[in-house]
């Protein structure tokens, strides 16, 4: 059983009050469409934007989640369009895109955090719960990702792609179904940084490491544990560590940058391991 | 080349490549001007090009400087037009390749300003040339720059921070690197040595609070690009998908992002500034040989 023991991550009031690097009215009259943006990484990201002057589309799944989250978004002077979908569901998507260019007639900055896993041993993974985290990690990114190049293109705007992903470059143990998502969504961004530069389009990934955030309360002690001593910095990430990442590849910081994935994992995948469900004995090596 | 006459229509033709000193001050930057007020950043190889851009980037995000390079009269010019944003500028002439020289830079370094908290290392070079040309002399000179070099700066800070107790961040200036660069086999192999001891050093090093990581120019416009012979700078604007060169800008602000505590947790990265040229299109700094010309 998963004990609810504490709150995982910043704040709202730390989220308002953290640092940034960036001017702040670097995205005055910009819009961002930022997904899953409720909670967690995605709650952290739109802040950001909007601590920065942008006016933000957020949706996920949950109205009443996305309600609240909006008025504290709102909270930043800036206008808040919400609108709730599965961006499992393509035709969701369109309506999506097509509210946004109705309320704002531009999209410049695609944050697609919506995303998910749970954690799990590859061998006992069940075919629905594979099914799910690929259907939303993969092809819910590309239905966003296509359904917003076909408007910039069409309205002839530039714009800037970012998805969060994950640190796979040594594979993720026990999350099997999101590594493969993920490594996807990498390499499909490779391929569109090209076949999209013709039209003003950059296509980036930011692949977060042990971030401290609510979605911790989804992992056992077990695993949660090993969150805390997983890269060489033995410390877990903020979700501002991510939104700045965005921020710097999404502004004009990030005009000549395209294909690239920054990873933000203080170092994990050079040194450490993390085991979300718990560490198998197999593995558990004496010092 | 030296004796051609250069055809000045030619957009790959100027009289003066990069950004002038002028758009260095007004270019805009995506940073809090006061962002590194207090700090201080030590930048290799900043008397011209990529590395003066470097320097006036952290200048204007509030940095005190110190500026090294081998030639003080390049320097000077330097100082003086980097003290208009209003930090101190220490310039310090020397040779990278000699880790002695090396040592006083960081002894004055820490004399003047008793920290650094930004070590960006710029110096470093290439020439074009078919690899099977490569005269043993260039070569070891390229390794011994980009490599030796790099990695004595590396180290000479590092033992600092260590024994001051003080946190330090890395920032390597290296080249796109991931598909090879023919006609650049020898600072491909230098820059590709500084990416993994990279990593090795972000590991090594976490426990000091040492950050290091790797910052790789495409197609950068500066005033290196006259360097190279016509035909080579020819295939610089049209050598990635997005069939333009970058400015200096695009490396200093990567260089900030790293490097201010945007990037506390990043250690051990590299990011290309490119244009996406890793992922297609073709850079020939010597010229395209005929056998690569598909009809």
């Amino acid at each position: 059983m998963i004990e609810y023991k504490k709150h995982y991550g910043l704040t709202d009031e730390e989220l308002a009050a953290y640092p940034t690097v960036f001017d702040e009215t670097l995205l005055e009259g910009q819009v961002a469409l930022v997904s899953g943006a409720a909670t967690g990484i995605g709650r952290g990201i739109a802040t950001l934007f909007a601590r920065l002057g942008a006016d933000l589309v957020v949706c996920g799944r949950n109205e009443e989640r996305l309600d609240k989250a909006a008025e504290y978004f709102r909270g930043f002077g800036r206008k808040v369009v919400t609108e709730v979908m599965s961006i499992r569901d393509p035709e969701a998507v369109e309506k999506l895109m097509d509210k946004t260019w109705a309320e704002y007639g531009r999209l410049d900055h695609l944050i697609n955090n919506a995303g998910g896993q749970f954690a799990q041993d590859a061998i006992d993974i069940p075919y629905k719960g594979w099914q799910a985290v690929i259907d939303t990690n993969l092809n819910g990114s590309w239905y966003m990702m296509q359904n917003a190049a076909k408007r910039w293109r069409d309205h002839k705007q530039p714009g800037s792609i970012v998805t969060i992903t994950a640190e796979v470059w040594r594979g993720i143990m026990q999350m099997a179904h999101t590594t493969a998502s993920r490594a996807g969504v990498i390499y499909l961004s490779k391929t569109l940084a090209v076949e999209w530069a013709p039209y003003n389009i950059r296509v980036n990934s930011v692949a977060p490491g042990v971030i401290e955030s609510s979605g911790f309360n989804n992992y056992s002690d077990a695993g949660r544990d090993t969150f805390y001593e997983s890269g060489p910095m033995k410390r877990t990430g903020h979700v501002m560590d991510i939104a700045e990442a965005c921020v710097y590849l999404s502004s004009h910081s990030g005009n000549f940058v395209t294909g690239e994935t920054v990873t933000v994992g203080g170092g994990m995948s050079l040194w450490g391991e993390i085991w979300p469900a718990g560490k198998p004995d197999y593995f558990k090596i004496e010092d | 080349m030296a004796g051609e006459e250069l055809d000045m229509s030619k957009p790959w033709n100027k009289d003066h490549y990069g950004f002038t000193d002028a758009e260095l001050v007004s270019y805009p930057l995506v940073f809090k001007s006061d962002l590194l007020k207090g700090e201080v950043a030590l930048v290799s190889g900043a008397g011209q090009g990529i590395g003066k851009g470097i320097a006036a980037a952290y200048a204007r995000c509030g940095a005190d400087l110190v500026i090294c390079g081998r030639t003080q009269e390049k320097l000077d010019a330097a100082q003086s037009f980097l003290e208009q944003f209003g930090g101190r500028v220490m310039t310090h002439a020397l040779n990278i390749r000699d880790p002695d020289q090396v040592e006083g830079l960081m002894d004055r370094t820490w004399a003047e300003f008793g920290r650094c908290d930004h070590l960006i290392n710029n110096a470093g070079g290439q020439f074009p040339i078919p690899s099977m040309d490569i005269p043993d002399k260039g070569w070891r000179a390229v390794i011994d720059n980009n490599l030796n070099g790099t990695w004595y700066m590396m180290q000479r800070a590092a033992r600092r921070w260590r024994d001051h107790g003080q946190p330090g961040s890395i920032v390597n200036i290296i080249i796109v690197l991931s598909r090879g660069q023919p006609q650049v086999a020898h600072t491909c192999a230098s820059r590709a040595g500084v990416v993994y001891l990279s990593k090795s050093l972000a590991v090594e090093w976490a426990p000091h609070n040492i950050r290091v990581n790797c910052v790789a120019p495409g197609a950068v416009e500066s005033s290196g690009f006259a360097t190279y012979p016509e035909e080579g700078r020819k295939s610089f604007y049209t050598c990635a998908p997005m069939q333009r060169v970058g400015n200096v800008f695009d490396i200093a602000e990567a260089c900030i992002y790293y490097s201010s505590h945007s990037g506390n947790f990043v250690t051990g990265e590299t990011i290309d500034i490119s244009g996406g040229s890793a992922l297609w299109g073709e850079m020939w700094p010597a010229g395209k040989p005929d056998y690569f010309k598909n009809a």
